[in-house]
């Protein structure tokens, strides 16, 4: 199956990104 | 029900339609000209299934309107995918809602676009209100999930709590809300889209009405250009179960959807404008190779490298979510603009832009040409907030726009703390 597929080349970028992005919403 | 989306399609089958809405992105009515064959169709419900679609949804035009529509809804649920369908419900007889049980559609949308008056306008055909409501007791008669979805606009956005009721009582278990975008006959009614400013009055009102649902038993669903990042952004995406990271991450299209039109074009999602955003046809290649090899099923790809945020500019291209968000809703942003990478449907940004004073506005440029899911170009203007909004704008859209019903009064208003909710 092709589907469903990460636009992520890296998990470990994925979840970086999204902790800053959970941090900076808890603090807007 | 704890089914959750993998990997969706959701098809056109045909075109033809027995509405005529204001807003219809892909312009419905008539058929198009060389739509997919029984043959060809049930060969494509083969080929979804390979490349791991778990979900299918059938749309039109009007999804009933094609003859065979019944043997494709089975074909897909025999090849192990989760048949739905998105109906206007002008005729679905209780008789056709159980060939449809039979047939193995499993849940059905009703397009439900404001209070009957509104909703009879926006959608061309007196009398299709009241026919929605119909075929909702008819799915219900027959136990059929089902839900409604609604596009938000200047016309329906005044009724929105009204709105509510209505399904609720109605028996929907399930409602997805969409900001209308200037996509086909919605981009030649612009007087009816809400101006990105007016988004500071939109997103309290769903907040109020999301909580409500909640506790009654609702899912209110965040339609991809819901958001992004604003203080009831975990709320409005958790589903009525939130969490530290219910919020938006980003385009979906090519990875977990797809958009199919009737004649065999295969997109990423079926929101994208046909002609930019078109891999290939079901006629010409298999779904397999449009989707790993042509670009415009790929551009969603290479998140976290350089790539992945080069198509961002103006404001997406400067915000501290740009990384995740990737411009929101690539489809919203395309419509406006005539290229993704600059959402002005953004309650972040609104919010920013107020705290420094300015606002957006968006005013046509470029008309459409006038084909299925097509779109113009509009200016952007950014202006001091103080500035005298245009005269002779009648559908100005504020918080005093908001009918609540006397239900509503001992509810608190949210508050407008900007952390979790």
């Amino acid at each position: 199956p092709l589907l469903p597929r990460s636009a992520w080349n890296s998990q470990i970028t994925y979840l970086k990104v999204l902790l800053k992005a959970k941090q900076v919403l808890d603090q807007s | 029900m704890a089914y959750q989306r993998k990997s969706y399609a959701v098809w056109e089958i045909t075109l033809k339609c027995n509405l005529a809405c204001s807003h219809c992105g892909s312009r419905a009515g008539h058929e198009r000209t060389k739509e997919l064959t029984t043959h060809e169709a049930l060969d494509l419900v083969r080929q979804m299934a390979e490349v791991g679609i778990k979900e299918v949804t059938l749309i039109g035009g009007e999804a009933f309107l094609r003859p065979d529509w019944l043997e494709i809804a089975k074909a897909i649920n025999d090849a192990g995918m989760l048949c739905g369908m998105t109906t206007g419900g002008y005729g679905i007889s209780l008789e056709t809602a159980q060939k449809m049980k039979s047939a193995g559609i499993r849940t059905v949308s009703v397009s439900i676009d404001g209070l009957e008056a509104t909703h009879d306008h926006l959608r061309g055909k007196k009398g299709s209100w009241k026919y929605a409501f119909k075929t909702m007791s008819h799915l219900r008669e027959v136990g059929i999930y089902f839900g409604c979805n609604t596009q938000i606009n200047r016309l329906s956005a005044p009724e929105f709590p009204c709105i509510y009721e209505c399904i609720r009582d109605a028996g929907a278990r399930a409602w997805q809300i969409q900001l209308t975008v200037p996509m086909g006959n919605a981009a030649d009614n612009t007087e009816i889209l809400l101006q990105p400013h007016e988004l500071l009055d939109i997103y309290p009102m769903l907040a109020r009405v999301a909580r409500r649902a909640y506790q009654e038993g609702m899912q209110l669903q965040a339609g991809n250009n819901i958001g992004y990042y604003g203080p009831y952004e975990r709320l409005l995406r958790g589903r009525g179960n939130e969490h530290d990271f219910s919020f938006w991450q980003g385009c979906g299209a090519g990875l977990s959807t797809l958009g199919i039109e009737a004649d065999g074009a295969i997109k990423g999602c079926p929101s994208l404008p046909t002609t930019a955003y078109t891999g290939g046809n079901i006629r010409e290649r298999s779904l397999h190779d449009i989707i790993e090899n042509t670009a415009e099923l790929n551009f969603n790809l290479g998140a976290g490298t350089p790539e992945g945020t080069k198509h961002l500019w103006g404001f997406c291209k400067t915000c501290q979510y740009a990384e995740l968000c990737r411009g929101g809703c690539s489809w919203t942003a395309h419509v406006f603009f005539d290229k993704r990478g600059n959402n002005p449907y953004c309650h972040h940004r609104a919010l920013t832009h107020a705290s420094q004073g300015i606002r957006e506005r968006v005013v046509p440029k470029v008309k459409a040409q006038g084909l299925p899911f097509d779109n113009g170009e509009f200016e952007l203007i950014i202006e001091p907030i103080d500035t005298p909004l245009p005269a002779n704008d009648p559908l100005h859209f504020t918080a005093d726009s908001i009918q609540w019903s006397e239900t509503w009064q001992q509810e608190p208003e949210p508050s407008y703390s900007l952390t979790r909710q």
